[in-house]
């Protein structure tokens, strides 16, 4: 198989939801000597990327998002393993969590699955996560973006403490903070101080990353 | 001299008759902390007991002033009846779905043949039974349910999303299940005197699965539910979290008499799109109810108002922390709202 039919065949099987496709080209990929990263962003990632862009024009629904995600995964858990990334060029790190008492998570699984396919290293706490945790992880992992969300009102305040919990620590200015969910609207993200609020995945994603670059690289000492 | 009860005036207004002015009510969930203070009984007790749970929905007219009274106060006991993990929930809180019990189609067989005294599903039944046993010949009885699209999604958990693309018999088998017991357990709310049905269905939104999937898993379950309360005259009303503007046509097509707008809709744009049920909404239930002040949120109701909506509103549940006078100023624009 041509190196380019693998790339565009993962592409496809991400746009199309076929996670058992997407890991035997995964597979394929390292056999016939593809580069993993390229396969992975040239291949994987721009299938999502594809997909959200459906998405945003109503041409795609959280059923296929879903399905292309888990596309994704099953190949990047085959390729990622393999990528070998030198100095300037490690990756970036995602700290991402549905907010204490919020147990939805179908969102967060959206954004840290955009994240992931603009090169995130993402650390998922998972959900209903007690604000401490974030700040303990972002520390431990010198995180570049943590990205906080709650579809419940009645949730909204824990996102404003998350914020809190890391000015305190000393270490707010050392990442970048995104929120997100349904009740939260950009007023309230700067309210809380935090950085961004994006509607939509994918443009979270690329505002982190461009974000993150903007962060100097010595900042955790 | 008001021309109708407030029972009469809701029932009228939900099916789009004519009205001498607008009715007071949230279709959401009325429950908050200073209610709770002023009548004593609190989440999550008032979630547990069926005389807690009176008391506090009994708070929302006495208190409030909203012409109706409304129960349950949150949208899980549906799927802890069936034996979902609930994390509990606190005072400002309501509680939440966990974990999910349905993962095959034999898992659904398994489900059927309940027994609806059971929990918090009786629970709800008997505060209904106590509610209009006390207001039902004046103040509309509404009762209150997850729509099947949603409990689906708590029985299944978020792969429910995907088994509608990937496996269909399973996904009507499910649906056949949740809207059966939907339907049983309204007419069971009926029975002990509840006279509006609402039907909250969070996630059975047209934004987030499509028109295709939501024709197809969504609206013949709404529909069948709307007949059977229809047979009984019992009013429905549909609440759909997000901007549902392009899909209110859909939604509309189940029959249902009355669609509850979240926050996101432009009222004006939906009054366009939406041909005969009645439109309710769209306060924001966080930054106009929760977060602005009595002359804010009067400000707001009035370009709700100007916009045509039919009844004012909630966009969805209220938040628990909500101040007294915010709603009541919510209620006070629609009690002197003609149309
Ligand atoms: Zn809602």
């Amino acid at each position: 198989m041509e190196e380019n039919e693998i790339i565009n065949g993962l592409t496809e099987a991400v746009i199309n939801g076929k996670k058992d496709v997407a890991s035997e080209l995964a597979q394929k990929a390292l056999d016939e000597g593809v580069d993993p990263y390229k396969a992975v962003i040239e291949g994987l990632a721009n299938g999502m990327e594809i997909m959200s862009d459906k998405y945003d024009k109503k041409q795609a629904f959280i059923p296929h998002l879903l399905l292309a995600s888990n596309a994704m995964y099953a190949g990047m858990d085959i390729l990622t393993p393999h990528i070998k990334l030198e100095g300037a060029d490690t990756k970036k790190v995602l700290v991402i969590g549905s907010v204490e008492g919020d147990v939805h998570d179908i969102g967060k699984n959206l954004v840290k699955t955009m994240m992931s396919a603009v090169g995130f290293e993402a650390i998922d706490l998972g959900k209903d996560v007690p604000i401490e945790d974030f700040i303990k992880t972002a520390a431990e992992k010198k995180a570049d973006v943590v990205s906080v969300s709650t579809l419940m009102t009645s949730t909204m305040d824990n996102v404003g403490k998350v914020v809190t919990g890391l000015q305190s620590q000393g270490i707010r200015d050392k990442v970048k903070v995104i929120v997100g969910g349904a009740p939260i609207t950009p007023d309230f993200a700067q309210e809380i101080g935090a950085d961004m609020n994006k509607p939509d995945a994918m443009e979270a994603a690329k505002w982190a990353l461009e974000a993150a670059g903007t962060l100097s690289p010595d900042r955790w000492g | 001299m008001d021309e109708y009860t407030p029972k009469e005036r809701l029932a009228r207004a939900l099916r789009g008759e004519k009205v001498d002015r607008m009715p007071a009510i949230s279709v959401t969930q009325t429950g908050t902390v200073e209610q709770m203070e002023a009548c004593g009984s609190f989440w999550p007790e008032a979630n547990e007991d069926a005389n807690k749970m009176a008391t506090l929905a009994e708070a929302g007219h006495t208190v409030i002033g909203f012409e109706a009274v409304r129960v349950p106060f949150d949208i899980t006991a549906e799927a802890e009846f069936f034996g979902c993990d609930i994390k509990e929930g606190t005072k400002q809180q309501q509680p939440s779905v966990v974990g999910h019990v349905v993962k095959s189609i034999e898992d659904i067989d398994k489900l059927k043949g309940y027994d609806l005294s059971k929990g918090r599903i009786g629970v709800v039944c008997d505060a209904i039974k106590i509610l209009a046993d006390k207001y039902g010949n004046d103040l509309p009885i509404m009762g209150s349910m997850i729509g099947p699209f949603s409990l689906a999604q708590h029985l299944n958990g978020d792969d429910w999303f995907m088994a509608i693309m990937t496996d269909e018999d399973f996904g009507f088998a499910l649906m056949e299940l949740t809207t059966e017991f939907n339907i049983d357990y309204a007419k069971k709310m009926v029975e002990n005197g509840a006279d509006t049905m609402v039907i909250i269905d969070p996630t059975a939104s047209a934004m987030l699965i499509g028109d295709e999937f939501y024709q197809k898993f969504v609206v013949p379950s709404h529909k069948k539910i709307v007949d059977a309360m229809r047979d009984m005259n019992v009013a429905t009303v549909l609440h759909i979290c997000g901007d549902t503007t392009p899909s209110l046509t859909l939604m509309e097509s189940s029959g249902v008499d009355s669609i509850s707008i979240d926050q996101s809709v432009d009222v004006t744009n939906a009054l366009s799109k939406a041909d005969h049920a009645v439109l309710i909404g769209n306060l924001d239930p966080v930054s106009v109810l929760w977060k602005m002040d009595p002359d804010g949120v009067k400000e707001a109701s009035k370009k709700v108002l100007d916009d045509g909506i039919r009844i004012i509103a909630p966009g969805c549940g209220i938040v628990s922390n909500t101040p007294n006078a915010n709603l009541q100023a919510m209620v006070e624009m629609a009690k002197d709202h003609k149309y």
